[in-house]
């Protein structure tokens, strides 16, 4: 049945939106444990992952993953408030979200636009000639195209364990969402159907953590059988045609509900059940979760197989079925025991006996090392037993039997007859049992490992057994089974007066305790018991078996099963076999992650685990083994037709060790960092402003096309392929939008993202939207045209669309530049992150590995030797080698494309452009090494998101390499990214442009410390190749610090090496203020704020009232520079620094009557030109000011900021204040004010910000004026404060 | 035992800062140490050994820089001079009779990182709860 993977075609439409064929191909990039959970912006980590796939593709846009992002977040902080920690995803819980969004988008906004994609799609399917598709539908399967009634269903084919539940509550809420946007609210109820009321009371209890009302539907409530919950929860088997005591008329729902099918097998094999689902979404919508679609399919035959699978074919939309959840690491290991011939009586009780030592194993392991057990959340190991037969008790040949009994049989035997069980157990444990599988091999072949290295003898293990697994330490006692009145359906197992330590449940206890009874057992009934089968999850729970018929099967639960019978099980249990199994080897994991041990990333993966493997694997193997079970072997065909292997895993994994080089450890390399503590969103109170010079170069686009792409699609190649249109909003159409609605879309987004410090308003929100300079919208013309209201809310969702843009792009912007201007450096040392200690090399065991598996082998030996070939030569486009340079050994080279799905590495190898690139730095070194006498050069590979990220654009760059040249104690350190450069934005690209950026505003920083920053870009595509080239001459790229790997292979490094020494550094800003007091005072920044009113007021000269006003405007507009927010008072707030300055800039054109908005948006622009967040404060502006009548514009070479007044101006002030302001680097450092005489400074660092002498480590000018008493106390000051005559007369001069 | 560090502010007049230098001279088992003018680094592990004595001229509570200062962990005991034209004698004395309540009142400082004495007066005491 493994074949129906192929058959899904409404998956691989998915898929294909992807650009991918297969699920294996889109989930490459996000297995990353590390991608679970959320960014700083709110969003997925994944998002940032499916966005870098998405290159060229006309299906998605990275607007629409951002919103499918946003939705998805959204839904899950809604179900996760209530529970103690918010949920997050593995990847595929996520892309199965993602993939519903996606189609439900597509079904509420155009269902006629869908049912033409998906048959479109259908006919590349089906078509044996089409060159993709033929190898996904290798069985050449004829899907029937899709029908508008095949739209309404959506399935989704997850493994047990897989968390499907959770995934249905964010599917209601997208549902929901959806049918809200696109005014299609027309659903009657939400049902969820289950296969019985253990489900359905589970389903609640995850519902009320959920947040979601939900309640039971039930015939006998009084006042109406519905509970009026958002979600009812009824059970399949409460549906009939006619309604009857217990049951219900389907007729009584009517046919648009929204169905939600948990266990969506069940009755999918064409009986009334199925008929009745199928009634209630007749004309709403389903979801369908099952583990076992293709197993239920299977069970089916002729045509109404044939029905399922095209149903199915069309109605999965997400297949991540039990092989994918193995081969990512979920669940445990499984070992299937199948004894060849179980005729033999011996053979059979042999048999069990090494299965019940199997079990005694695990319990040994787990007691004698629970800490470890505990770490890894692994709960007490549980025996169970299944019986086939509903009931316990059947008749063969008209005489009673069970399977149950045979079970108690072998329990009875093993205790009474102890001489033959240690003879037993003796022979299993030296394998001599002669217990074989049906190609002959030992089934328990060193199985034991663990109690044969305890030494322990036959008959000390046989008394452990009765200890451990029967809770009983009398040898000799009886077996006993009781009948446990109290506890419906259940009967205990003892050994003489012990606690229980099994439990037997089924339909009929009475009948099978009789039977017991009648062959001899020994029992009795209990009137008073509690039940052992609902304790049994219980922390204190003694119950070690469980031994029930299938009945248990659908709803039970446990983290405990670690071994399982199955006993007379056929072809038609299937189906529950498989759910069985797939509960039994579920597992919490390390840290929750659902994982077995084996599985666990790097991310994951605790200290030492090697060591702990051998401990855990029994623990996390779940033994699954048959009595007289025909299904045994179907059911290996079954794993192995799904492509899982019968006991191991197809990707075999090896680990190589890399040695890290120590020698650059004395050279302490230093790394860049955010300074710790500087937080853009404590110390910054950002306003949305219209600023259109932030996106001159950097545009926002929004393509309409794809999104719109189901509406045209009536044929193939329509009119899409032409040249897009190219509008914009008008005012017209902002005419209709509910401004209330989009402000607190744009608000939620804000709040989603975290962004506290951001403030809007919908007068900037309107200001912005009506300005059409900072976007480009592709749409077609006729979606800007006014045919129907409709069309409005199309209108509105681009707008919001638009404005969430520009607001991140607004924030980016600014968090970047915070960031930049707060970097620190820290010494690199041999524990760092960036560092690897061992790759992780998967092999995949269905392809022909063995050459790359031996070789790795030899590789292993040559590395635990110390002397290895270098290159080694791992297959033809996959090596190691170690780059001289490098601080580890070795690295890895590996093509992709000649290795898919065949060799994966961890972390991600060296592509060929990049080896070639340390390759060519190597040969450089060696030819030129007279260049580098009394220098270091190191290299180090920079990995992604472990390694050290810039902020460019809105995303993060990983420049590929660091490479240092230490001389003495100066340090150079270039980032270097060889890559291909066609799909760049041209020179003015971020990536391009870091090069400016790293050099002006982030190496001012660290200059103090002697380290100097420059970054490159390697092209791998020659300068002929680029689309730009005409516009660009190779110089001017050079000029950028981009440079041609091939063209120019010979001469790049030397140039890039040449280019890095000759940078000019800057002067160095002075480095952290926090560790250091002048005067015994703190130095505070320039962002502290530190002056009151009164301070301004006399360091500026000017009147309190006067000041107090201005303060009062800038609270207004929540101006940055203004501390304590909270306060209401204004007399209570603080001006920083560079607030000061600013405020008498703003101050005055205020009092020129500007109005503070105006300013601000002046400001804005201002910020963008000079890439500094308090432009006021800096000479920049103070230089390019002009006044022209009554109009002040600042003038840049990349264009005019522009202030329109209504008054003539005086310029003078600003220009009086601005003289008396030392700059560094362009901004405001100290104020030595002319008529202190150029003796009186005022700067953050000194005296705490109050006017002190220079010179004089901060005697205040107020010290002087208190101790002042004329002419005769000048010799006094001179001695108690070490002044001079000219410094009192400053402080007299200010004063006056 | 390290030496207490006692850092005075540059707004101290020096003679009386080189009264306490030759005080601290005097010592055989160096208990303090004062350090003036100084332009230091503080290391955060220091700051638990060290004291900082400021002036602060404002009339009603203590000024911002001082205040944040405290709040940054900086052990600091605040002169207040309100006086317009403070006396140079009083100026000085008011300093020597504060000076053994610092060594006596210092673990005040575990708790609150600020103590304050006036112009004229001889006793420390906690903020807010100076008079």
């Amino acid at each position: 049945m493994g074949t129906f993977h192929n058959k899904i075609v409404l998956s691989k439409y998915l898929l294909s939106q992807f650009q991918v064929l297969g699920f294996e191909a889109l989930a490459r990039d996000l297995k990353s444990s590390y991608l679970e959970g959320y960014n700083e912006e709110g969003n997925t980590k994944y998002l940032a992952a499916l966005i870098n796939r998405l290159f060229d593709n006309d299906h998605l846009t990275k607007e629409m993953l951002q919103d499918y992002d946003e939705n998805i977040v959204r839904h899950t902080k809604a179900i996760s408030h209530k529970r103690p920690e918010e949920l997050k995803w593995k990847y595929f819980q996520y892309l199965s979200l993602v993939f519903t969004e996606i189609y439900l988008e597509k079904y509420f906004s155009n269902p006629i636009g869908l049912l033409a994609e998906l048959n479109q799609f259908v006919e590349r399917f089906n078509d044996p000639f089409d060159e993709d598709y033929k190898t996904l539908n290798p069985e050449e399967f004829t899907v029937t195209p899709f029908a508008k009634t095949d739209l309404n269903k959506i399935a989704l084919w997850n493994a047990t364990g897989s968390g499907k539940t959770l995934l249905m509550h964010v599917h209601i809420k997208q549902y929901l969402h959806y049918s809200k946007k696109y005014n299609k609210q027309d659903h009657n109820k939400v049902l969820l159907i289950t296969p019985n009321e253990g489900l359905s009371q589970q389903h609640l209890e995850e519902f009320r953590l959920s947040n979601i009302d939900a309640g039971v539907f039930s015939k006998e409530r009084t006042g109406g059988m519905f509970s009026g919950a958002e979600v009812e929860v009824i059970e399949i088997t409460k549906l009939a045609e006619d309604s009857g005591d217990k049951t219900v008329a389907v007729d009584a729902f009517e046919t648009n509900n929204l169905v939600l099918i948990d266990e969506g097998h069940r009755g999918s094999s064409g009986d009334k059940w199925k008929m009745y689902r199928d009634q209630l979404s007749e004309t709403g919508f389903a979801f369908e979760y099952s583990a076992t679609f293709g197993q239920s399919i299977s069970a089916a035959t002729g045509a109404k197989q044939k029905g399922l699978e095209q149903e199915y074919s069309k109605s999965i939309i997400f297949d991540y079925s039990y092989k994918y959840f193995y081969n990512d690491g979920y669940g445990k290991e499984y070992k299937i025991l199948n004894l060849n011939d179980d005729t033999n009586a011996t053979f059979v009780r042999k048999y069990l006996t090494a299965n019940l030592l199997s079990f005694y194993q695990q319990t040994l392991i787990y007691s004698e090392n629970a800490k470890l057990a505990r770490g890894f959340l692994l709960a007490k190991p549980l025996w169970i037993f299944v019986g086939g037969s509903v009931n316990a008790v059947r008749k063969i040949a008209g005489v009673d039997t069970s399977d149950v009994l045979q079970i108690i049989t072998f329990l009875t035997q093993f205790i009474k007859e102890r001489k033959s069980a240690v003879q037993d157990i003796s022979d299993i444990i030296n394998d001599k049992a002669g217990l074989i599988d049906d190609k002959g091999n030992s089934i328990f072949y060193d199985s034991y490992s663990y109690i044969n290295e305890a030494s322990l003898s036959a008959d000390e293990i046989y008394t452990d057994i009765c200890k451990q697994v029967f809770n009983s330490e009398v040898l000799g006692a009886n077996l006993y089974l009781d009948n446990l009145k109290g506890a419906d359906g259940e009967l205990g197992l003892r050994v003489g007066e012990s606690e229980y330590f099994g439990v037997i449940n089924v339909g009929d206890e009475t009948k099978l305790h009789k039977l017991a009874m009648e062959q001899q057992v020994l029992g009795s009934e209990r009137d008073f018991s509690s039940s052992l089968f609902h304790n049994i999850n219980e922390k204190d729970s003694v119950v070690n078996l469980l031994i029930g018929s299938k009945k248990f099967t659908e709803g039970w639960s446990s983290w405990r099963v670690s071994s399982m019978g199955l006993m007379n099980i056929g072809k038609s249990e299937g189906s529950q076999i498989i759910q069985l199994f797939g509960r039994g080897v579920r597992l919490k994991g390390y840290n929750f992650s659902l994982k077995r041990s084996g599985g666990l990333d790097e991310h994951q993966r605790p200290d030492k685990l090697r060591d702990k493997r051998k401990l855990l694997l029994p623990l996390e193997t779940l033994n699954i083994f048959g009595v007289r079970a025909d299904y045994m072997q179907q059911f290996k065909k079954y794993l192995e037709a799904e492509g899982l292997p019968a006991n191991d895993s197809k990707w075999v994994t090896v680990k190589i060790p890399t040695t890290i080089k120590q020698d650059f450890l004395s050279h302490n390399l230093k790394v860049l960092q955010v300074k710790e503590g500087e937080k853009f969103k404590d110390k910054i109170k950002l306003d949305l402003t219209l600023s259109t010079t932030i996106y001159n170069n950097n545009k926002i686009d929004l393509d309409w096309y794809p999104k719109i792409q189901v509406l045209s699609t009536t044929g193939r190649n329509t009119a899409l392929s032409a040249v897009k249109y190219q509008g914009s909003l008008s005012e017209s159409h902002l005419a209709f939008i509910d401004w209330g609605k989009l402000f607190f879309a744009i608000e939620r987004f804000k709040i989603e993202k975290h962004w506290y410090n951001l403030s809007l308003s919908i007068d900037s929100l309107k200001g912005i939207i009506l300005n059409k300079e900072w976007y480009n919208l592709f749409i077609p013309e006729a979606e800007l045209e006014m045919k129907s209201f409709s069309q409005t809310l199309i209108w509105e969702e681009l707008a919001i669309s638009l404005l969430k843009k520009y607001v991140e792009q607004f924030y980016n912007y600014y968090k970047n530049l915070f960031n930049s201007e707060h970097i620190e450096t820290r010494v690199l040392t041999d524990k760092d992150e960036n560092l690897v200690y061992e790759y992780e090399v998967k092999l995949n065991t269905e392809n022909s590995i063995e050459t790359v598996q031996q070789k790795l082998d030899i590789l292993l030996k040559q590395i635990a030797s110390g002397t290895v070939d270098n290159p080694f030569q791992i297959g033809s486009n996959f090596v190691a080698f170690d780059n001289a340079k490098h601080l580890y050994k070795p690295l890895l080279y590996l093509s992709a494309d000649s290795y898919k799905n065949m060799v994966s590495v961890s972390p991600v190898p060296l592509d060929e452009s990049e080896r070639e690139f340390t390759d060519d730095l190597i040969r450089h070194y060696n030819s030129y090494q007279e260049d580098f006498t009394n220098k270091q050069l190191f290299l180090l590979r920079n990995q992604s998101r472990k390694g050290i990220g810039f902020f460019v654009d809105t995303n993060n760059f990983y420049p590929d390499f660091i490479l240092w040249v230490v001389e003495g104690e100066k340090q150079q350190i270039a980032f270097i990214d060889p890559k291909g450069i066609r799909n760049l934005k041209g020179l003015s690209d971020p990536k391009i442009q870091f090069h400016k950026l790293i050099k002006e505003r982030i190496e001012p920083q660290v200059a103090s410390e002697d380290v100097e920053l420059s970054s490159f870009i390697v092209s791998n595509t020659n300068y002929t190749m680029l689309n730009w080239k005409g516009k660009t001459t190779k110089e001017e790229f050079h000029e950028n610090n981009v440079y041609f790997q091939y063209e120019d292979k010979e001469t790049y490094i030397g140039k890039i090496l040449n280019k890095f020494s000759s940078e000019k550094p800057l002067v160095g800003l002075s480095s952290s203020p926090d560790d250091k007091i002048k005067n015994n005072m703190k130095e505070f920044s320039e962002h502290d704020g530190i002056y009151t009113i009164a301070d301004v007021a006399s360091i500026i000269n000017k009147s309190k009232d006067r000041v107090r006003r201005w303060f009062k405007e800038l609270s207004t507009i929540n101006y940055e520079g203004l501390d304590d927010k909270e306060q209401k008072d204004i007399e209570n707030r603080r001006i920083s620094f560079y607030g000061l300055i600013e405020l008498v800039v703003i101050g005055e054109l205020i009092d020129n009557n500007f109005s503070i908005r105006k300013i601000f948006n002046a400001r804005v622009d201002l910020a963008s030109k000079t890439g500094l967040i308090y432009p006021f404060a800096t000479d920049e502006v103070e230089k390019s000011l002009k006044v022209s009548g009554s109009d002040i514009t600042w003038y840049f070479e990349t264009g005019n900021v522009t202030l329109d007044g209504r008054n003539q101006f005086n310029l003078e002030i600003i220009q009086e204040f601005f003289n008396d302001i030392v700059f560094q680097n362009g901004l405001a450092k100290q104020i030595l004010p002319s008529r202190g005489n150029k003796r009186v400074e005022i700067t953050p660092r000194v005296a705490g910000g109050k006017p002190a002498i220079i010179n004089t480590n901060g005697v205040e000018v107020e010290t002087i004026l208190r101790s002042y008493n004329g002419e005769e106390s000048i010799q006094d000051l001179i001695e108690d404060y070490g002044l001079t005559k000219e410094d009192i007369n400053a402080a007299l001069a200010f004063q006056s | 035992m390290k030496p207490l560090k006692i850092y005075i502010d540059a707004n101290y007049p020096k003679r009386v800062v080189d009264i306490l230098k030759s005080i601290e001279a005097l010592q055989k088992d160096k208990q303090f140490e004062v350090i003036r003018w100084t332009d230091n680094i503080i290391k955060d592990n220091e700051l638990d050994n060290s004291i900082f004595l400021v002036i602060d001229y404002q009339k009603r509570g203590l000024s911002i820089p001082v205040l944040k200062q405290a709040k940054d962990g900086f052990k600091t005991i605040v002169y207040r001079v309100t006086e317009k034209k403070p006396e140079r004698f009083e100026h000085m004395m008011t300093i020597l009779r504060v000076w053994p309540y610092i060594f006596e009142k210092k673990e005040l400082l575990d708790n609150s990182t600020l103590l304050t004495f006036k112009y004229g007066g001889s006793r420390l005491s906690t903020y807010p709860n100076t008079g």
